[in-house]
């Protein structure tokens, strides 16, 4: 039994990191993104004030940046996966 | 009770966003610049600014005097050309531009040279981008014995004219429309062409766009020409059409309603004589198809 719990309580700690490490890994996507686009619509608007072809990279860079974003926050292993296995883990203590 | 949230869990979603954000605006930015514009708006209000940031004005011009011809060589936006009873040609115009100052810089050229007003939209010495559409409205007397119009990106649409003015009209992407018409040149690359014609010299041609067409009348004298490499040739002419008729597709179907007395026929040629055989008429095609109807 103890040996069960230990189980049950790593699996936890190593979902608990991974959710941590793909928030953390989002922030500093978005820094990297923010930062270039930044430096780009700098170069854009300092060499011709004209057509803003930085918004070019932005608007693709930016599609991955959200999906990041989704991936981390939104769909981090949500509440469809955790009902899934309280009702594995309930059946198999019913097996046993 | 301590909060179990950390401030990544709120700056995290500020932050995505943020990005969501700015992926609707390069979206609406981009997508604002529209380089195909074809539209047919001419109504507009004045130094209004559209969703996409474009500034607009509006203008009209008259012009009195004996003009026989018309010439407007437009880049983007779409030509309409009226016939009207007055003895003045009317120019009335909506263009189109990034900001004020390139809306300044946007000038409608119209320059009356002897009996011919010629009108031309020049763009300033700003960025391309910066200059957007200018749809035109022309309204003509029926002194004008010739129009010549042009547009790259635009819709050409010829109506209410007496039946004896010679038209000369081209557009790479935009549609042709005539509605009747003596003379007509026509050249188009991917719109159709459309028209109704009462004799004369009839050429059109187009790479990829349709044809359709209705003769209404034709004399000796008068020809009919039409030329297309993928796009489909439908004419309808009167019932006593008198023609020497060639009709020729590589690879597209050829029809005929007229009793044809046949010289050549060939799988992908047909040739022969409706009535005298007095004007000639061709059609030639690559892939597009080929039907000559008679009118009821």
């Amino acid at each position: 039994m103890a040996e069960k719990a230990d189980k049950a309580q790593d699996s936890k700690l190593e979902r608990a990191r991974k959710i941590a490490a793909r928030k953390l890994d989002f922030l500093r996507h978005f820094t990297i993104y923010a930062v270039v686009m930044a430096v780009l619509a700098i170069i854009n608007n300092t060499t011709w004030r004209g057509y803003q072809w930085w918004l070019w990279p932005a608007l693709g860079w930016g599609i991955g940046v959200v999906a990041h974003f989704l991936s981390a926050y939104v769909n981090q292993g949500g509440s469809l996966e955790k009902r899934m296995i309280q009702r594995e883990l309930e059946r198999m203590q019913d097996e046993e | 009770m301590k909060s179990r949230r950390s401030w990544v869990d709120f700056v995290g979603p500020v932050l995505g966003v943020a990005a969501m954000a700015m992926v609707a605006f390069s979206l609406v930015y981009l997508l604002g610049i529209r380089p195909f514009y074809r539209g047919a708006s001419y109504r507009a209000v004045p130094g209004a600014v559209s969703a996409a940031g474009w500034v607009r004005d509006e203008a009209s011009r008259r012009f009195d005097g004996p003009f026989e011809r018309l010439e407007i060589k437009n880049v983007s936006g779409p030509v309409r050309i009226e016939g009207w009873s007055e003895s003045s040609i009317e120019v009335s115009y909506v263009k189109e531009a990034r900001s004020a100052q390139a809306l300044e810089e946007f000038e409608i050229r119209m320059q009356p040279q002897g009996t011919t007003l010629a009108v031309q939209p020049l763009y300033g010495r700003l960025s391309g981008t910066q200059f957007g559409p200018v749809a035109f409205e022309i309204r003509v007397p029926p002194s004008v014995r010739e129009i010549k119009a042009g547009s790259v990106s635009g819709h050409i649409v010829v109506e209410n004219l007496p039946a004896d003015v010679d038209q000369e009209l081209e557009s790479v992407s935009g549609r042709i429309e005539t509605g009747r018409t003596r003379g007509l040149k026509a050249r188009s690359v991917s719109g159709p062409v459309r028209f109704t014609s009462t004799g004369g010299t009839i050429e059109v041609n187009t790479t990829s766009g349709r044809v359709s067409g209705r003769i209404l009348s034709l004399e000796r004298g008068d020809s009919v020409e039409v030329g297309s490499i993928s796009g489909t040739v439908e004419l309808e002419a009167f019932a006593g059409l008198d023609a020497a008729v060639t009709l020729q597709s590589v690879s597209g179907s050829i029809a005929c309603d007229f009793p044809l007395q046949l010289t050549e026929q060939r799988r992908n040629r047909l040739e022969g004589v409706i009535g005298g055989g007095s004007v000639p008429l061709t059609v030639k095609t690559v892939s597009g198809r080929i039907r000559l109807e008679r009118a009821d």
